[in-house]
Order: C-alpha cells, then structure tokens, then sequence
C-alpha cells in the first residue's frame, strides 16, 4: 500500500459529461443486450478529450478556490489525445493561463490513467515538491463500434490534490496499485481496432482489482463493510456487479457511484466519474473506497474520507449534467464520432 | 491562421483576456494598445467573465471553407456582463431554438482544423 509522509487531501472535483446521448439500445451492437435503458454520452462535433479535459479541471479549481498561480502540476490521463505528438497537459496550461513552472504531462495507453495521474499526483504533493496538483481524465471514444467498446463513452474528469487542511473536502487515507501484464484487451499502433481475449479478459479484471483492493484494506486494517460508498471499475454491468458480489459489498454501498447506466464508461476514468457522483452527494465523516481497473495496466485502489468541509461547496454539478441532455440517433451518432477522429472539427 | 499568430492569440482566444483602462475603466476585446474611449495607453489585462446574453443570431446553412462539418450552425452577437459585445460560435445548440436576450456562457471547443493543427478558441453555449 502506498502512504505518503503528509497527509493528502482533496480541495475540489469537477466533471464534464457532453449534452449528447446515444441510448445503447440503439447501438446496431447492442441488439439483445440485457441493458436496453443504458445510455452513453457523445461528443458533440467540436469537442475532444481537451475541450472536455479543459471544462473538468475549471469546475475543479472553482470549487477549490485555489488561484492558478499555486498549481504546480497538471497531470492528464487519456486514451483520445487529437494529437499524436502534443500532450494535452500542456495545451490546457496555456488555456488555463498556467503556462510556464508547472509540471504538465500525459498519461497514456491505459483505461485507468487517471487514477494513474492521482497516484504521481499524491506522489508529487505528498514529497513536497509542489503545493497543489491537478489530476485530470479526459477521453472520447476510440471506435464506433467493436466489442468491449458498447458502453465506450466521453467525459471528463478533475481532482484538485494539496496537502490535508480545513479547507480539504476529503482526505486520501492510502493508495494501491496492482499492476499484471496481461492481453486482456489491447490494440496494435496503426489500428483503431481493439482486440479482447473474451472471457479470460473478465478474469484479469477480478483479479487485478481483489489484488489491489486486498492490498489496501490490509494495510488500513479495514474490511469493505466499513465503507459508505464503494465505486468499481464500470466497463459494463455484469462485470460490475460480479465484482460487488466477490468483494462482499452490499447494493446500497454501490448505488450513488454506479454512474454506468446513465454516463456511460469513460475509458480513462474507468469509475473516477463514480468518485465524482458520490462526491456530489457524500455526508461528512463518510468513507468512500474506489477501484480503477485498465485493460493491459492493472488496478489502483484509494481509500477516502470525507470531511466536513464538504457541507459547504457547491455541489451537484455533475448530477445536474447526467440529467441535462439531447439524444442523437446512430446516424447522427457515426457522424459526430467521423467528425471526432480526425476529420474537421 | 499561422502557427505563431494562433500561439500570439491564444489568450483572447482560450482564456477571453481583454484590456482594462487605468484611466477611465473602459473595457476592449480584443486588447487594445490605446484606449479608444479616452485614448489612454496606461492598459492592464484582463480576463472577462465570459458571461452575457444573445443579442442576435443567425443559423448558417452554407458555410465557408474549414467550417463544412458544422453546418448547419449558428454565430451571435454576445453582449458580456462588462458591456463588449463579441461576435461568435454557439455551440451546443438546436439552431432553432435560439431567442434574443438568452443567457449565454464561454466554453472552449474545437473552431477548426487547418494547416495541420487544431485551432481551439471561444464560442458560447445556452447557460
């Protein structure tokens, strides 16, 4: 289990999810799936992973109320980078006015990069060398289609991280890691197409995920019962919920995280928008356990809780975005996901 | 647009930073080197709120070059809080659904693709 000498808090959340819906019903591959009220979010023809990652991380410093000056490091976990030579790190300095001594980077190539990004962040603040970071998720979808990619959504998400104080809306009481080589999904460069090995894929993700969570309630000396809110990885519901019932977590502990149904699964985040979802609504002294699972990577867990200073934030930004929305049907669907992958914007 | 005039832009264009006259407290955007109400050249910079409201608007159905994907789309008159008024982008719209004295906010989308780079830049959205 990873501890950092000081103690870690989180200042301030924030997430974008794009207007646009497309219900999975309505997806040509989705025909018979048992999740017909399921539904994802779409970029809209001029978004990317920055125009989303760049509304996530403003919503996230408003709400800490830390001035730009202060950040040290910006750390941005993404699969969809428009660019191929660029990191999107860096451009959303400049358009955050935070150019200059600042660590901006990338974090690429996993479905859980951004809890990747809070780790180095927790890392970063927790040694010292910088007073505030920011951890960020941004991502649209790959492919339109392909399996694994039904529930494939875009979103953003960012975290605020500095040192645990009264201003802190939720301490970070430790971290883990399990990381296993494994060809449960993956795609060759060149190719957009994502290849899975099937039910051995399923089988990586449970273990990877026990693996690290075991590690973590070990250390804390903690067991999942003791835990308000639990978020898990949300690639689809069956793996979710066969999750939940291996870990021994009860349904209520899953409800206000499993954003799934009607956000869809940002591959990057895998469950950070769960995080961010039970935020918007968590009590004082509540203790929140999140898992993060990236096919290839392997799994971080963190163990949070909230404090008071929660009571007295905006909050609900997120669930007012799932809530507020315009469908598109699968036409109007592959047409923005053409205008997304490259074409003009 | 260029490389270096897209990068010189940038924080106008990303971050809506405007000038702000010493003397008299008018407010330019774009930046200005002198004042144009007191002809001041003592200008500080400053970041506008990106909030107002639609003053007029037009659906486009025919767009020019580097624009073709969008169509249609619709471009309005923004008047901020501060009392500019900028022409721009709405995004994340049904074009008609649209009304004069809507209230509008900043976002930052994708304006197009050309010369091998993104241009990223302000448009607004319905609040």
């Amino acid at each position: 289990m990873f501890r950092t000498h000081a103690r870690i808090g989180i200042e301030g959340f924030g997430a974008y999810l794009p207007k646009y819906r497309i219900r999975i019903r309505d997806l040509p591959l989705a025909h018979g799936s048992p999740s017909p009220d399921f539904e994802k979010a779409i970029c809209g023809p001029d978004e990317d992973a920055v125009t989303m990652a760049k509304e996530a991380v403003e919503r996230a410093l408003r709400m800490a109320g830390v001035g730009r000056g202060k950040i040290g490091s910006i750390l941005c976990g993404t699969s969809s980078n428009p660019y191929s030579g660029k990191p999107i790190g860096t451009i959303l300095s400049k358009a955050l006015g935070m150019e200059g001594a600042i660590l901006a980077a990338d974090i690429n190539f996993s479905g859980k990069s951004c809890s990747e990004a809070l780790q180095l962040c927790l890392g970063l603040v927790g040694s010292g060398m910088v007073d505030y970071a920011i951890a960020s998720g941004s991502d649209s979808i790959p492919e339109p289609g392909g399996k694994g990619a039904t529930y494939s959504s875009c979103g953003a998400a960012a975290f605020v991280i500095g040192r645990e104080s009264g201003s802190s809306i939720a301490s970070i009481e430790g971290s883990s890691t399990w990381v296993m080589d494994a060809l449960d999904t993956w795609s060759v460069r060149g190719s957009a197409q994502r290849r899975n090995s099937g039910r051995f894929a399923e089988r990586v993700l449970a273990q990877c995920v026990i693996a690290s969570v075991k590690d973590l309630l070990s250390g804390l000396g903690l067991s999942p019962g003791d835990f308000d809110h639990v978020v898990l990885p949300q690639s689809d519901p069956k793996s979710a919920l066969d999750l939940a019932k291996r870990l021994g977590l009860k349904p209520e502990q899953m409800e206000a995280g499993f954003v799934l149904p009607k956000a869809g699964n940002v591959e990057s985040l895998s469950g950070l928008l769960g995080l961010i979802a039970v935020l918007d609504v968590a009590k004082p002294s509540e203790r929140i356990l999140v898992a993060t699972f990236g096919s290839g990577a392997g799994s971080d867990s963190f163990s949070l809780l909230v404090k008071d200073a929660i009571e007295g934030r905006e909050r609900g930004d997120f669930l007012n975005q799932v809530s507020k929305k315009a469908y598109i049907d699968h036409k109007a669907y592959l047409k923005f996901l053409n205008r997304n992958s490259g074409g003009s914007a | 647009m260029s490389v270096p005039n897209y990068l010189r832009e940038a924080p106008r264009r990303q971050r809506m930073e405007g000038t702000r006259c010493k003397g008299c407290g008018a407010i330019h955007f774009p930046p200005r080197a002198v004042c144009d109400r007191c002809g001041g050249r003592d200008l500080e910079r400053e970041e506008l709120s990106g909030t107002g409201e639609l003053v007029a608007y037009t659906v486009i159905m025919y767009p020019p070059k580097g624009f073709e994907n969008q169509a249609p789309y619709a471009i309005g008159i923004v008047q901020l809080k501060e009392g500019v008024r900028i022409l721009s982008q709405i995004a994340d719209c049904d074009p008609m659904e649209l009304r004069e004295g809507m209230r509008v906010e900043i976002v930052i989308r994708r304006i197009r693709e050309d010369g091998g780079f993104i241009e990223y830049g302000y448009k607004f959205r319905p609040v």
